[in-house]
């Protein structure tokens, strides 16, 4: 080692790396080389860094050649098999591309935090929202809102208020739940004065441009490190396999086929692979196993609000698909179907006393033949039927919409409301 | 028989081989002596010379050779 | 309230090393701030153990005020008498504080955890009871109040290590170091910093907190239909084990860094312990400070009893037993849980077994060339691997602990 090294020697190197990393993070151009490739396969990656970032998302809903719409959902949308709605799209060349924003684990709350920065992509835009029953349990799990968290999107909530309403305060009350939110102090603090109906200060709001600029520096270098390979392995093969003509028949012929084989190992009409890996091992343990599930009140009824007082804001002409669970799984594992039903009907009454009424309603359908891939999740016929429904809608294209926002949709009392018809129809 | 002497002997029965013409050499970095012949050493030290040698006067930069063992040992007996 | 956790994140290291600047500029100039720095390392310990942590930081005061008299009473009997049975008495009762810390879990006596428990109060146990042998060995002839807090309490080092040995850091800490060596520490210090950074928060990120959590998931899905085996668990071993050096390595680094930047030469923990070429040569290279302080003050100890009183009759047997005592030991010093005692276990038997294979070797003369070396650390890396899958609890998991 060089005997004569001075001070300059040891901490020049350093001072030079945090200089050119400043520079780097604040420097005002963008630095994302994304391609339409890149943007192909990010539709359909589901990749974590998409979701959190706005790179991506927002370079997609700008694209002047393909008219991407964002498919908000979560598990269900991982189905990537021959009748899913990406790959009818693409192969019918349909005059839209689901860009698909879901993951096992994304409810409302993650989703209402990613319409924060992509709120040009909705504004007078159309969109898609698949809703799962699953997601509105009774005890608050938000187990996989550490996965979906994004600091950046937290960031472009926070600037995004001008005013403060009370959605804005219910979600600051949510965050503050979340451990991950809490640990930082600048995002609690901030929070904490949503939470308390303070406007942010001069200073706050400098920050947040800080914040924002190095976040979404960040998200310009790395979001678009995806690993999947989606559109080679699962698109391709499936256009290959579609029927060379966009008609309905031939579809369902050809779902049908693929189904019959694919569901062979198990009296469910759960594809083979899952009833093999997931299913099968503890087949006996699963009897009767889901007796207690109750989706009739949850917090997620509040967060769900949250999310329609977002799109009535951007006045996005949504439809919304309501998914079924699979009849003859439901009865073997006990799942009580009036409950399902009265929630099915809580989420309705949500959306159609606020005008939301574009519904694709399928909680009905969860017995017929191939409609579901596995135990809640749609797959060959369901995906049909999904496609049948949003086959006009995209035809008419965009439509302004009515909404009538009523906050009390936010309110605990809501969501514990016992969903008996009764009670519905009195709720006000 | 001198300290010297007496030493080198300790160390080449320990050891298992000669050790006179490595008198400046790291027996632990050689791997010649590992924790087990170090305590077998100071024992031995401990018996022929009438020294208190405990553990933890084994600091091994100041025992790590012959030479080093053999000052070591005549300090100590004063 | 402000919270700091070593280490934990950039904001840490930035408030740390401006902290710490007086204190360096001094150092440069030949002077040592004592002072700056005890009151640098009280903020620092009080920061960590603020907010919803009091009751740790309540559970520490007490501890050191247990140890303070513990080891000044030890020090004053000890210039008058060696009775060994108050030395044993003296070394239990430090080790009383942990030993009930880690018995807590198992025997669910959350109140004792709450009472006693504090981040660092394994490492903080080594350095005491060290001092009581070495005190007892005539090595520590007095007690400095005042040098054995700043021993004790040295910010650095205070919840996870390095173990720093008193009379080694009482050398460093009462002394300036040259300004050439003293430029030294700080570049070998600013390549720890960022060697740490790349361990901890790249590699230890990648292997503990991007692949983990997925080879673990899939472990447990294809367990459940092979009967609790599967061949994802060697990819739980191998992203446990690489994430656990790294982050331990990373954070060694750190604290290694930060005492040089005190102008203090903290011991290294870790010399690439994946090269060994044997388990005994892992041990010596695998978190150093800790095998070391076995070696010296439970190992040779534990030797040199056996030996003088002629226990057994044959060496090997002599070693093969403390060999097994003293990695059984440190099983239970990091938990009472059967993966720990196995872990252990596993090491001792290893370490036996290793013995016998270099007496054989040498006996036989068995051929020793390149390839037999890289043979040697595939496998010695793998036995290890093994151990440490062992070490995870994701056996006792996937095994015991499963219900979905």
């Amino acid at each position: 080692m060089n005997k004569k090294r001075g001070l300059w020697w040891i901490f020049g190197p350093v001072i030079l790396a945090f200089v050119m990393v400043t520079v780097l993070l604040l420097v005002p151009f963008s630095l994302s080389q994304i391609s339409n490739k890149d943007i192909q396969e990010a539709s359909v990656s589901f990749s974590k860094n998409v979701f959190k970032g706005e790179t991506v998302k927002m370079q997609a809903f700008n694209d002047p050649d393909t008219h991407y719409v964002p498919f908000f959902g979560s598990s269900e949308l991982l189905r990537l098999d021959t009748m899913h709605p990406s790959m009818l799209a693409e192969k019918y060349d349909r005059n839209y591309r689901p860009f698909l924003l879901g993951q096992a684990g994304t409810e409302s709350l993650a989703h209402y935090l990613g319409m924060q920065e992509m709120t040009p992509a909705l504004h007078k835009k159309q969109a898609v929202f698949v809703i799962s029953q699953q997601w509105f349990t009774k005890r608050d799990t938000k187990w996989a809102f550490p996965e979906f968290y994004s600091p950046l999107q937290t960031v472009n909530w926070l600037r995004n208020i001008t005013k403060i309403t009370p959605t804005d305060r219910f979600i600051a009350r949510r965050l503050l739940q979340q451990k991950q939110v809490c640990d930082s102090d600048f995002y609690a603090n901030l929070i904490t004065k949503i939470k308390n109906n303070q406007p942010l200060s001069e200073t706050d709001q400098n920050m947040l441009i800080i914040r924002n600029r190095m976040l979404v520096r960040e998200d310009q270098l790395f979001s678009n490190i995806t690993l999947t390979n989606n559109w080679n392995k699962k698109v391709k093969p499936a256009l290959k396999r579609l029927p060379n003509a966009d008609n309905q028949s031939l579809l369902i012929k050809q779902a049908d086929k693929f189904a019959k084989k694919q569901t062979s190992n198990n009296p469910f009409g759960i594809k083979n692979s899952f009833f093999k890996q997931r299913v099968k091992p503890r087949l006996k343990r699963l009897a009767q196993s889901q007796t207690n599930f109750d989706y009739r009140q949850s917090e997620e009824y509040g967060d769900f609000q949250a999310v329609l007082q977002e799109f009535a804001k951007e006045h996005t002409d949504v439809l919304f698909i309501i998914q079924p669970v699979n009849q003859k799984w439901s009865k073997y594992t006990g799942l009580n179907t009036e409950m399902y039903y009265q929630s099915v009907n809580k989420v309705k009454k949500q959306l159609k006393s606020q005008g939301f009424n574009n519904i694709a309603d399928f909680s009905h359908d969860g017995g017929k033949k191939y409609f579901m891939q596995d135990t809640i999740h749609m797959g060959w016929r369901g995906w049909l039927a999904t496609d049948q429904a949003l086959k006009p809608f995209f035809a008419k294209g965009y439509q302004a919409p009515k909404y009538k926002i009523n906050n009390n949709y936010l309110s605990e009392k809501w969501q514990n409301l016992m969903p008996t018809t009764n009670n519905l129809a009195n709720f006000k | 028989m001198d300290v010297k002497t007496e030493v080198v002997e300790i160390l080449n029965t320990i050891i298992g081989e000669d050790i006179s013409d490595q008198m400046d050499d790291d027996f632990f970095e050689s791997g010649l002596l590992d924790s087990m012949a170090t305590v077998e050493l100071l024992l031995d030290l401990e018996t022929k010379f009438d020294i208190q040698a405990p553990v933890s006067e084994f600091d091994r930069n100041d025992w790590n050779t012959p030479n080093k063992v053999i000052a070591k040992v005549e300090s100590l007996m004063g | 309230m402000l919270n700091l956790q070593p280490y934990a994140d950039p904001k840490y290291f930035i408030i740390l090393l401006l902290a710490l600047l007086p204190l360096a500029i001094g150092l440069y100039f030949g002077k040592r701030f004592a002072w700056y720095e005890v009151i640098v390392s009280v903020v620092f310990i009080f920061l960590m153990f603020d907010g919803h942590k009091y009751h740790e930081g309540f559970a520490l005061i007490g501890y050191m005020i247990w140890q303070w008299l513990l080891v000044w009473a030890y020090t004053i009997y000890r210039k008058k008498a060696n009775n060994s049975w108050v030395f044993y008495g003296a070394t239990v009762l430090a080790i009383v504080p942990l030993a009930l810390v880690k018995i807590a879990p198992a025997a669910h006596w959350t109140h004792v955890t709450t009472l006693l428990g504090f981040m660092g109060i394994s490492y903080l146990t080594f350095r005491s009871v060290a001092m009581i042998m070495e005190t007892r060995d005539g090595t520590i002839k007095a007690f400095n109040p005042w040098l054995f807090l700043r021993f004790m309490l040295f910010l650095p080092t205070i919840s996870s290590g390095p173990i720093d040995r008193y009379r080694r850091f009482v050398k460093d800490i009462e002394s300036v170091p040259a300004r050439e060596k003293y430029l030294d520490m700080l570049g070998k210090a600013v390549h720890f910093f960022f060697l740490g950074f790349l361990y901890k928060f790249v590699l230890s990120y990648i292997f503990g907190t991007l692949l983990l959590p997925r080879v673990e998931h899939m472990a447990m899905l294809s367990a459940h239909a092979n009967g609790g085996w599967s061949w994802w668990l060697i990819g739980v071993m191998y992203a446990y084990g690489f994430d656990l050096f790294f982050d331990f390595a990373g954070y060694s680094l750190f604290a290694v860094a930060t005492g040089y930047v005190m102008g203090i030469e903290v011991p290294m923990n870790f010399n690439l312990p994946f090269l060994s070429k044997n388990l005994k040569e892992f041990w010596n290279r695998w978190h150093m400070t800790l095998s070391f302080w076995f070696r010296d003050f439970v190992f040779m100890r534990l030797v040199f009893m056996m030996m003088k009183n002629k226990w057994f009759k044959s060496r090997i047997t002599t070693s093969n037993v403390a060999y097994i005592a003293n990695m059984l030991l440190m099983g239970f010093w990091h938990g009472l849980t059967w993966y720990y005692i196995a872990y252990g276990l596993f090491h001792g038997v290893g370490l036996v077994v290793n013995d016998a294979w270099l007496r054989y070797k040498k006996k036989h003369h068995v051929p020793h060339n390149k390839f037999t070396e890289a043979f040697a650390i595939v496998l010695t890396f793998h036995v290890v691997m093994i151990s440490f899958l062992l070490f995870s609890g994701f056996l006792d998991t996937l095994w015991f602990h499963h219900h979905h």
